[in-house]
């Protein structure tokens, strides 16, 4: 498990004085209400293709600020993938979502599937790797103790065995599913205070539905400067690719 | 030349011949030559001839003087002993347009190649007393024709309405029957009249004819019923409506027959000007409006369904919208409108929903409505005005705008309450920022990192495997060397004799038969009593001489190791550590020789 750790160790980036310094100063901008500036400054430090959620979180605040919901949202968003058990971050998005036109859709109410997905989106899909590294250790540690056991406590490994097995094939799946949301399943927020859905990739097709500013949506396909787009109650439609910005 | 004649003759004979318009009889005769404007004129006329197939229906000519009101057909076939001949009868209901002499050109009747002409014409028409002529019907009579039709009154066509005078957008019911004595020959065709300047809405239609009484003689009565909705004022006319039915008449006769109504005139009256609405849009009728909404309750920002409902008698579809209030209170979109019409006896009606989303912009109290229509009552022949009731909303804060009030809050002594509520603040200030995007799971050496504990278990488990195999070849080894260790045992045991040392020589004794039994037998002595020594050597397979032999000697050894002081007097003598020794190669021997 150390080695694993040690092993995420080395995927911790060099420190980015340049952006860190950008970071501040969009602070202090922040703390002065200058949020256009605070914006901007904050855009910069992630220039470089920096991925740091305390940045996304931030900027999200001074969108938040400069009355930009859908923008506040969108980074909130980004936020929330890589820093999952944030309050800060959860609250704020909450925060933000009560000033969608678009109502959202009704939350799950049972409580046994509540507790599963926020086991599920405790932890984000490195911290998940490592765990599932650790308890694959330990399942072959034990797995090696059984195999120079005596006869009278393999039993006893044996069951070990199967209840951390159990637990890593758990972990395994939940790093299954969310390296699939991450890696195939495109989110996005919508951008304009207003924009309609239509039947098809063109003006000229049926208007199905208007969507605002800040709902969530899932896309599944672009064609020629459109895409289609899915909403968690299964309605679909066709939006015009500049109305959304990918989480 | 014989045979060219006959094949001519045979060719006369089966070749079909053209009729030949002289056989054929060709009039057209008029009931009378003088009548009044107000009467109607009957022009019949006749073909009369063997084979009319050839025959074209008669050809009239320019009638500017008359109007076409009626049309009957009657085919009848005579059978007589020169051959049969069908006769083709055609009388035209005529009304006059005016007065004076008027001229009914030569009616034409094509017959193969050639054409036939009747004379023409002249009726007197002296002027009437104004009054409109009464409508000719079938009764007209046949006259002059052995027919079997049936009597008078059997088969005509009505058209009325139900009002002469309507308003604008009034709905005038247009009711057309068919009465009928005859069996039809499948359904009549039906031509609508000509509604120049009406909206026409189709009403209910009783094809399916009906039994009616008139006159103590029973009818087949098909009814087609017409709302029309007049567009313009003044006066407008309903065209006739045209129907053509076939019917049988006797064995061998059939008849058909074409029938018009006359048209209808109706005045379109405009709407007054007295009174009328501004916001009048040329809604006729009587309606009612009302409005709901989904919450009363609500908080700014939060939506508000809004449903205005418009039902009522009249002319829904033609108008557009209810006139609705200001609602700068709230930020709305364009309304969705869903209608629909109703007929209810023979009276068209509707309804139509206008559903609106309302978000409010700020607290308080806010009132939505009153939709209003203004529309014209023909029954009352006034405007009214239709509205719905206001509607009350309670709109409260929004919880973020509270700390943006600059309200000043008190607080209870018993309890601190939240009284405002903005996003969290910012991180803080940091030295570094890390790239939390990489993908970790993603990275080979990671993904390698994971094969060790696998690689290690296997490891593990051919490990033990090795050595459950070296432990099995050690067991093996040492049977195989078992004679050699107990022979320099054996001799180490003559050593000790020799020395005189009973304690060690016994010792060395029992230690080799010891040995030799565990590596060669696998005999644990070690905890063993001799019962189970002499029970386990039994089993495997020891000859109860051997076993004998070998309790003995494992006695006399613990004797001698156990009792050494006995074992050095003159019972120990030499001869008997010797025949002890002699003893111990003999089990050695014999066993190794054995297993």
């Amino acid at each position: 498990m150390s080695v694993g750790l040690a092993w995420g160790g080395r995927f911790e980036a060099h420190a980015s004085s340049a952006s860190a310094t950008l970071y501040n100063e969009a602070n202090a901008l922040y703390r002065a209400a200058r949020y256009p500036e605070a914006i901007e400054r904050y855009a910069k430090a992630l220039d470089a293709g920096l991925q740091n959620g305390y940045v996304y979180y931030n900027l999200a605040n001074a969108y938040f600020k400069n009355n930009q919901v859908g923008k506040a949202i969108l980074f909130y968003e980004r936020a929330l993938k890589l820093l999952p058990r944030d309050e800060d971050i959860e609250t704020n998005l909450r925060f933000a979502n009560l000033l969608k036109a678009d109502k959202d859709p009704p939350s799950n109410t049972n409580p046994v599937l509540n507790l599963i997905l926020g086991m599920h989106h405790a932890l984000n899909p490195d911290e998940q790797a490592i765990l599932c590294s650790a308890l694959l250790f330990l399942v072959g540690a034990v797995a090696i103790m059984t195999v120079f056991s005596y006869s009278r406590r393999r039993s006893t490994f044996v069951t070990a065995i199967a209840i951390l097995g159990a637990i890593l094939v758990l972990s395994g799946v939940s790093l299954a599913a969310k390296i699939h949301a991450r890696e195939f399943v495109e989110t996005a927020i919508v951008m304009e205070p207003k924009v309609d859905a239509m039947s098809g990739p063109g003006d000229q097709y049926i208007k199905h539905f208007a969507l605002h500013e800040g709902t969530k949506v899932v896309i599944e396909r672009q064609s020629a400067g459109w895409c289609l787009i899915r909403l968690p109650n299964g309605l679909g439609g066709w939006l015009r690719a500049d109305a959304v910005e990918r989480i | 030349m014989g045979w060219v004649a006959g094949a001519l003759l045979l060719g006369l004979l089966i070749w079909p011949m053209p009729a030949d318009a002289q056989e054929i009889v060709f009039s057209a005769q008029p009931d009378r030559t003088q009548m009044t404007s107000d009467e109607n004129l009957k022009l019949t006329v006749s073909v009369f001839g063997h084979d009319l197939d050839l025959a074209s229906e008669p050809e009239l000519p320019p009638l500017p003087d008359f109007r076409l009101d009626t049309l009957f057909r009657l085919n009848t076939t005579h059978y007589g002993e020169n051959g049969d001949r069908n006769t083709k009868v055609y009388t035209y209901v005529l009304t006059p347009l005016g007065s004076g002499t008027l001229i009914i050109d030569p009616i034409g009747l094509r017959v193969g190649q050639k054409t036939l002409r009747t004379d023409r014409i002249v009726i007197d028409v002296a002027p009437g007393s104004g009054k409109v002529p009464q409508r000719r019907r079938a009764d007209v009579g046949l006259e002059g024709l052995r027919s079997s039709v049936r009597e008078t009154k059997d088969i005509f066509t009505r058209a009325s309405v139900d009002k002469r005078r309507a308003y604008l957008f009034e709905q005038i019911t247009f009711t057309f029957e068919f009465y009928n004595r005859y069996d039809l020959f499948g359904d009549p065709s039906y031509a609508p009249p000509e509604t120049p300047g009406f909206w026409v809405e189709e009403l209910s239609s009783d094809k399916v004819p009906r039994g009616k009484v008139i006159d103590g003689r029973v009818f087949d009565v098909q009814t087609i019923r017409t709302a029309l909705f007049p567009t313009s004022s003044g006066t407008k006319t309903i065209g006739p409506t045209t129907l053509e039915a076939s019917y049988s008449v006797d064995r061998g006769s059939s008849a058909s027959v074409a029938l018009s109504t006359r048209p209808i005139e109706v005045e379109v009256l405009p709407f007054p000007e007295d009174g009328k609405p501004e916001s009048f849009s040329g809604a006729v009728g009587s309606y009612k409006i009302s409005a709901q909404v989904d919450a009363r309750e609500v908080k700014v920002g939060d939506p508000i369904s809004l449903q205005v409902h418009l039902e009522g008698v009249g002319n829904v579809r033609t108008f557009s919208a209810i006139v609705a209030p200001p609602l700068d209170e709230f930020r709305t979109y364009e309304p969705k409108i869903t209608q629909g019409s109703t007929s209810t006896d023979y009276v068209i009606g509707g309804s139509k929903t206008f559903e609106y989303v309302l978000i409010p912009k700020s607290e308080g109290t806010s009132t939505i409505g009153p939709f209003w229509l203004a529309y014209f009552d023909p029954q009352l022949k006034r405007y009214e005005i239709a509205r719905s009731e206001p509607i009350s909303v309670q709109v409260g804060r929004r919880v973020f705008e509270e700390a943006q009030s600059g309200v000043a809050y008190r607080l209870s002594h018993e309890e601190i309450k939240q009284v405002g509520k903005d996003i969290r603040y910012i991180k803080a200030d940091v030295d570094y920022l890390e790239d939390q995007g990489k993908r970790l799971y993603g990275d080979r050496a990671f993904l390698a990192l994971q094969t060790f504990p696998i690689l290690a278990f296997f490891g593990a488990l051919a490990y033990r495997r090795r050595l459950n195999r070296l432990k099995d070849d050690e067991a093996n080894a040492r049977q195989r060397r078992a004679r050699s260790i107990a022979d320099r045992r054996l001799k180490e045991a003559e050593k000790h004799l020799g020395e005189g040392s009973a304690k060690a020589f016994y010792g060395t004794i029992y230690r080799t038969l010891s040995e030799f039994l565990e590596d060669r037998l696998g005999v644990p002595l070690a905890g063993m009593t001799i019962e189970q020594l002499t029970a386990y050597l039994a089993g495997h397979h020891t000859t109860t001489e051997e076993i004998e032999r070998i309790k003995d000697t494992l006695d006399q050894c613990d004797f001698g190791r156990f009792a050494p002081l006995l074992s050095e007097g003159a019972e120990a003598s030499a001869e008997a550590k010797a025949a002890v020794l002699a003893r111990a190669h003999t089990i050695v021997h014999q066993l190794d020789r054995e297993t």
